[in-house]
This record gives C-alpha cells, sequence and structure tokens, in this order.
C-alpha cells in the first residue's frame, strides 16, 4: 500500500467531472468528500485525491456504504468520458481514506461559466458532442452496473441533487432503474442549451410544480394513474399543458441566449425527459437518435482546446 | 502470513495458526459450512441468495492470502457477509445483527477492524463478476426463465 506523503498537494480545492454537475445545495454537499489536487511525487502527474467523508455512523457500521459502492462501481468502470479510480490510499489512522483519481480541469459546471464567455450559447455542434460523451458514459454504466439497478438503490432517494431528481423519485417510488438517469441527462441537456439549470426547485413540492408546469401534468396517464393509486394520493395536481416547445425553440435563430436546437434535437430532449419512465428513451437508444446521425456534425467545445 | 498474525493479533485474537496450508487456503469442508451459514443468515434476514455468491468471491479472494485459523476464518467469513449485503443490498444489516447470528463468538470492533484488512485485501474491488452473475445475464439473454429462478435459490 503506498504512502499517503507519496503526493504533495497545495491544498487547492478542485472539483471533479463527473456525470452530474456539482452538487448546488449545502445538503448534498456534505455527502461528496473533500478533493484536492495533487502531484504525483514518483511520475509528477497531476492527480485529484479525494478524501472519503465518514460519518458518526462510521464508528458504529464500519466503511460508509455509499463510498464503498462509489469505489466498487468506478473501479469496475472503465470509460473514457468516466473518471478513474487510480488506486486507493490509506492513510495512518482509520478515517484517512483517499480515492487517488484522474484529474479533470473542470467538471460541467465550470466549463458551462467558462465556455466561450458565459452569456454566449454553445453551438450545436458542441451541445452534440457533450451530449454524447454524457450519453455513451451512462450507458456504459448501464450496462456493467446492471446489478445496481433495483432494489440495491432503492435507498438512494436522497442521493440524486434536487434539481435533477426525476419525478417518479419525488413520488417516493421505490423501485426504479436507470430511467432515474436517463432523466437527469435530459436536464443536463436543456441546461447546456440554455447556460442554467432548467428545474431549479427550492424543494421537493417546488420541484415537482416546476416539473409538471414545464412539461405538463401527467393526465390519463398509466403509469402515473398507478403510482398515485398505489399511494393512496388524493392529491389534485393542476392541469398543465406542457411548456417545453415555448421553452426550448427549435430551428430559432434569435437572440435568446439559446443554443440552436434541430427538431431532433427537440425530439432527444422530450423523449428524456418522458414524464412516464417506462417510456422514457434509453441512454443507448439516445445515442441511436437522428439527433446524432443527422446534421451539423459533433465539435469538441471550445474549452477544451 | 505475517499480516495475517499482525491482523490476528491486533484484533486481540492471539490463538496459534493451526498450520493451514497457505496457498489452498480453507478446507472445503470448512468452505461448505460458511456457505451454509450464508444461506441461513441470508434467509433469516430475507435478502436475496445471490449475496453470498459475493461474500464468497471476498472469502475466496482474501483467504489464500493468509494462513487463517478456524476461529479467524469464521470472522473473515462473517465479515465477508457483512460487506457483501452493504455493497449489494438495499436492505441494511447492521454489525450488531452480524454479531448475535454467530452466536456472540466475535465483537462489533472485530468485525470492523476485519472490514478494513478484507477491503485492503481485496484492492477495494467489490463488484467481481462471479459465476452466479454471469449465469444470471446468460439466462437472462436466453429469457430461460426456469433456470434464472433455479439459480435465484442456489449458486456459490
Amino acid at each position: 500500500m503506498p504512502k499517503a506523503d507519496r503526493w504533495s498537494s497545495d491544498e487547492e480545492e478542485i472539483v471533479l467531472l463527473s456525470l452530474l454537475p456539482k452538487p448546488i445545495s449545502h445538503l448534498d454537499e456534505g455527502t461528496y468528500g473533500v478533493v484536492w489536487k495533487a502531484r504525483d511525487n514518483a511520475t509528477q502527474e497531476i492527480v485529484a485525491i479525494k478524501q472519503i467523508k465518514f460519518d458518526s455512523d462510521m464508528t458504529k457500521e464500519g466503511f460508509p456504504i455509499s463510498a464503498l459502492r462509489e469505489i466498487g462501481v468506478l473501479l469496475s468502470l472503465s470509460h473514457e468520458s468516466i473518471v478513474s479510480v487510480r488506486e486507493m490510499v490509506v492513510g495512518s489512522t482509520p478515517d484517512k481514506v483517499f480515492m487517488v483519481m484522474d484529474c479533470f480541469e473542470m467538471d460541467l459546471q465550470a466549463a458551462m461559466k467558462k465556455g466561450p464567455g458565459a452569456s454566449t450559447p454553445f453551438a450545436q455542434s458542441e451541445v452534440k458532442y457533450m451530449m454524447r460523451q454524457i450519453l455513451s458514459a451512462m450507458a456504459h454504466v448501464t450496462s456493467i452496473a446492471r446489478k445496481y439497478e433495483h432494489p440495491a438503490r432503492n435507498m438512494t432517494q436522497m442521493v440524486v441533487t434536487l434539481w435533477y431528481r426525476a419525478p417518479e423519485l419525488l413520488f417516493s417510488e421505490s423501485c426504479y432503474g436507470p430511467e432515474i438517469d436517463t432523466w437527469s441527462i435530459g436536464c443536463i441537456f436543456g441546461e447546456l442549451l440554455i447556460k442554467e439549470a432548467i428545474l431549479k426547485g427550492t424543494g421537493e413540492l417546488d420541484q415537482i410544480q416546476k416539473i409538471f408546469k414545464l412539461l405538463g401534468t401527467p393526465t390519463d396517464d398509466e403509469y402515473w394513474e398507478q403510482l398515485w393509486s398505489k399511494q393512496g394520493s388524493t392529491f389534485k395536481w393542476k392541469n398543465n399543458d406542457s411548456d417545453l416547445a415555448r421553452t426550448f425553440a427549435v430551428n430559432s435563430f434569435s437572440a435568446t441566449g439559446q443554443s440552436y436546437l434541430s427538431p431532433d434535437g427537440f425530439d432527444l430532449l422530450s423523449r428524456l425527459l418522458s414524464l412516464n419512465p417506462k417510456k422514457r428513451i434509453t441512454a443507448e437508444d439516445a445515442l441511436r437518435h437522428s439527433y446524432f446521425s443527422c446534421g451539423v456534425t459533433e465539435q469538441v467545445p471550445m474549452f477544451y482546446v | 502470513p505475517s499480516v495475517a498474525t499482525s491482523s490476528a493479533a491486533s484484533l486481540g485474537l492471539n490463538l496459534p495458526l493451526t498450520g493451514l496450508n497457505a496457498t489452498t487456503g480453507c478446507p472445503l469442508a470448512w468452505r461448505e459450512k460458511i456457505v451454509e451459514w450464508c444461506y441461513q443468515v441470508v434467509d433469516h434476514c430475507e435478502l436475496g441468495r445471490d449475496v453470498v455468491s459475493y461474500a464468497m468471491s471476498y472469502f475466496d479472494r482474501i483467504v489464500p492470502h493468509y494462513g487463517i485459523n478456524d476461529t479467524l476464518v469464521q470472522l473473515v467469513a462473517m465479515t465477508c457477509l457483512y460487506l457483501a449485503i452493504k455493497v449489494h443490498c438495499s436492505k441494511k444489516i447492521s454489525v450488531q445483527s452480524m454479531v448475535s447470528l454467530s452466536r456472540g463468538s466475535f465483537r462489533d470492533d472485530q468485525v470492523l477492524k476485519m472490514e478494513r484488512i478484507v477491503l485492503q485485501g481485496l484492492n477495494w474491488y467489490l463488484t467481481p463478476a462471479t459465476p452466479h452473475l454471469f449465469l444470471e445475464i446468460f439466462f437472462e439473454t436466453t429469457q430461460d426463465n426456469e433456470a434464472m429462478n433455479e439459480i435465484k435459490d442456489s449458486a456459490s
């Protein structure tokens, strides 16, 4: 086991490129360990070192479950768009456990701020490039981590940051699969287009209202009728029509600050943001969508070059 | 072997090693008993039996590294099952429950210390491809539901 002093760090805090933008609310911040940028003194490589956060449970129930799962999954994944864990390092005391990971310059959220200028939208070709990266990473995760799909994850209701949380989770659906992740990707797609989170709820109820306002209230939907009757819900939601087409303009050259969006792109967006998780497009199918095969070709975003 | 000795000592289990062959690890009869015990625990806690395949994968990877006596083997087995449940099951089983299921052979802190030893011994690889997982995917692909249900109740 390598010694922790193999790495030196100027203790500058950095963030990792992850599938979701950096956690937003303070509540979520606590679930992530602190990440440091460090130099590997043996190879001079720059790495990111993440210290596993131990809560008070640690003494009672051993190594934290969420960290175990994250380590387990990251170690078994190998994909160019997914941050890889190089090794685990154990320090002198039991609360010092570190993940040594590849270091990325910035995460998606920082990239959105940098880009070609905070107010300038990405080109459609750049959005496409990033969406393909995210979707292919997700397709990889889904194929590898298939065992995590169902019950193993139903304790993770609180794990997805509120703004990216699928509607069924907000109604405490306990049995779910990779559809919750494709919902999050839909939210990110929208965010890449307007450079701002599309569903910024202030709480769970507000989040639901924002979702139904944007996408319409699910009426005559078998899935939602079943879920609500299963829960004995008597709450009546105000009937809304979908606002998606008005929010995201298709083939528009106007200076709205939105990236150009082809009809194919809009179709993909609405399929990712399907309220019915059973009808939501899978990451794998999304990669086969005409959005990627037709229209402008992908291009590496400016902030990468 | 030196790791095992020091681990045993740090666990307060200063028991003499019984001269087990370090390369073969644990005798098959013991292994069988351990699997049986795992099934009992898993059935008792109403968990999926497939978690035992992960526990035994951990166990088989750990044991050959350390010459382990019969007491320590029980602790290692229990810890492997505890760890596999943590990683692969949605239901939480506390250390205390695990300890009481061993009829008080070990203390909580011994399990937790062993957990660290096992984690490091496994190099933190907690999601192995087990034969059980392979069969599950295989029968899912062939859509053989009968075989599918059968392996859900067996293996390891």
